[in-house]
């Protein structure tokens, strides 16, 4: 019996039980509901303002929800803060803070160590270690504006793997930035879910979604569907999510790269 | 009569203000940093105009508990004391009106920073046919009175100051996370409110030092101008915090002399004439002509501008 308790928590890592969120008056999610096994790569996949960051913010406590309960491992987010790892949108910071590479990294060390102790040396030789791992070590003494986009990407997943946590989540990692990072980002995720960590990615293009996850939650406002990927990621289910606008969505495309075809060469 | 360089620092008339002044501009240019970077430099202009009407209570109360000038500690607490209580008003009432009624943040803090200023305004005017002595004392507080500080200043001064420093130290770590990525710092678990908090204590408390030698109009001036400057040398927050604070006794030491000699020479050349440079403003426009040099001559600006062929500078 005690058996049967531990490992249902060890092999859920996130349950959200009726989830309602709203900003202001106006809802943006409503009544979710979902269960996400650990070593998972989960694509949190909707058309814009779908709720998707809102999930993920609500999610690690960044915002109250105004009903629900979202437990990791069985457990609520307080008991298991430090196990869990956050990569905000590159956008949101003001990358002309006067801070190097490595002070920015370093900063994943910072809920470990609690209030008045400083890093040490082998803090930052873990800081050099994930650097290194990311391909950003030759930056480290460099203040943060001067990094490229993906570069600033690589950084903040540096920063989140010195978090060392269980449960990884990334708000849209791959807008604004290089192949190069994007495939560095995949792969180094991909090993996160080898050591058994589970992995929860705000996702825009659809076209790659089936090569990297293996998990999907499409959620618009409500939760349309949350599973394996090839269970999940049907064109019903899409239409679903993206509604009439997804059928039109690859004639739109086209129709908006051939029109502009002529001006950009201007 | 000619004051040297160490007569600022022995002179028994001369050190109050001078030492006084530096460690006024340290402590602004500390809390200066942390309101630059976090892109709220409107804030430190609104505080101190909150804590006049606060000056002004502060004053009559002392008064007409009868304490009288010789008392100059209790009436040196009176006044930071309902300065600080006036300028936490202040900050609670933008924080509602930005909570609660959802006003723009610029537009709450001039809100505020107006509202607050006429009730000052209101009150002094008021003091002004009542006790004229007391009206006197009341108006030195609006561009500032550097020159009748005393050791008493220097102390309490010195003693809040020391607190300042230490706590910035203390709460570095904590401080660098919550000014670059506040809700990154509430996912680490940190105790952002309470840190917050303690942050807009801390500034609070540097305005309400401030104005006493520059004025509640002048303020804002020491607490982003060194930080601006020091910000020209360095991109590492470690090196600005102490360059900024180095700016700001700077600054306090060279308006101080400035004030003293250019007065005294400015009486020599034209006996009859009476001229002097009030120190406040003096403290000010050092600290902002070493903004200017550092935006014109820094080794920041001309390595971007190399760098970037966009820059128009």
């Amino acid at each position: 019996m005690n058996d049967n308790i531990e490992q249902k928590e060890n092999t859920i890592a996130l349950e959200v039980h009726q989830l309602s969120v709203s900003y202001d008056k106006n809802p943006v999610l409503w009544d979710i509901s979902l269960q996400v096994p650990t070593g998972k790569l989960v694509g949190i996949i909707g058309p814009n303002g779908a709720g998707k960051s809102t999930l993920l913010k609500a999610s690690l406590g960044l915002i109250k929800p105004i009903s629900g309960k979202i437990d990791f491992f069985g457990l609520p987010l307080k008991q298991i803060r430090q196990r869990v790892a956050y990569v905000p949108q590159r956008e949101t910071v003001d990358w002309d803070f006067p801070i190097t590479v490595e002070d920015l990294v370093l900063m994943g060390r910072y809920g470990k160590l609690g209030l008045f102790r400083w890093p040490r040396q082998a803090d930052i030789a873990a800081a050099n270690h994930y650097m290194e791992m990311v391909g950003i070590s030759q930056f480290a003494k460099r203040q943060i504006s001067q990094l490229s986009g993906g570069q600033q990407q690589r950084a903040f997943l540096a920063r989140a793997l010195l978090q060392e946590a269980d449960i990884y989540f990334m708000d849209e990692p791959f807008t604004g930035i290089d192949l190069a990072t994007e495939s560095v980002i995949v792969n180094m995720l991909k090993k996160l879910i080898q050591q058994g960590k589970t992995v929860f990615v705000v996702h825009h293009d659809l076209n790659t979604v089936e090569s990297y996850f293996d998990w999907a939650i499409l959620i618009n406002m409500r939760l349309v569907a949350c599973g394996p990927l090839d269970e999940v990621f049907t064109p019903d289910t899409l239409n679903a999510t993206y509604g009439k606008s997804f059928a039109l969505f690859g004639e739109a495309l086209k129709l908006s790269q051939s029109k502009t075809i002529g001006l950009k060469s201007e | 009569m000619r004051a040297t360089f160490l007569d600022f620092f022995t002179d028994p008339v001369l050190r109050g203000p001078t030492i006084g002044c530096m460690l006024m501009c340290l402590a602004a240019a500390l809390c200066g940093v942390i309101v630059f970077l976090r892109r709220e430099s409107l804030l430190g202009e609104a505080l101190s105009h909150a804590a006049y009407p606060g000056v002004v209570l502060g004053i009559a109360a002392a008064s007409t508990l009868s304490y009288d000038d010789s008392n100059e500690l209790v009436i040196a607490s009176f006044i930071l004391g309902g300065a600080f209580i006036s300028a936490l008003i202040g900050l609670w009432t933008i924080g509602c009106l930005e909570r609660l009624f959802k006003v723009k943040s610029d537009a709450a803090l001039c809100f505020v920073l107006s509202a607050f200023f006429g009730v000052g305004i209101a009150l002094a005017s008021h003091i002004q046919f009542v006790d004229a002595i007391l009206f006197r004392q009341v108006q030195a507080y609006l561009f500032g009175q550097a020159a009748t500080m005393g050791d008493i200043h220097i102390k309490i001064y010195g003693a809040l100051c020391f607190f300042i420093a230490v706590a910035i130290a203390f709460l570095y770590k904590e401080l660098q996370v919550i000014t670059f990525d506040s809700s990154y710092a509430k996912s680490l678990g940190m105790p952002v409110k309470v840190i917050n908090t303690c942050i807009f204590m801390l500034i609070v408390l540097a305005v309400v030092i401030g104005i006493r030698s520059v004025g509640v109009v002048l303020m804002s001036a020491m607490l982003i101008a060194p930080p601006v400057a020091a910000r020209q040398f360095s991109n590492r927050l470690y090196v600005i915090f102490p360059l900024a604070g180095f700016f700001g006794i700077l600054s306090g030491f060279l308006g101080n002399y400035l004030s003293i000699t250019a007065s005294y020479a400015m009486e020599a050349n034209n006996p009859g004439l009476r001229l002097s440079l009030p120190t406040g403003p003096m403290i000010v426009m050092v600290a902002t002509s070493i903004c200017l040099l550092a935006l014109f001559f820094c080794p920041r600006a001309r390595t971007y501008c190399k760098s970037n062929p966009d820059c128009s500078l």
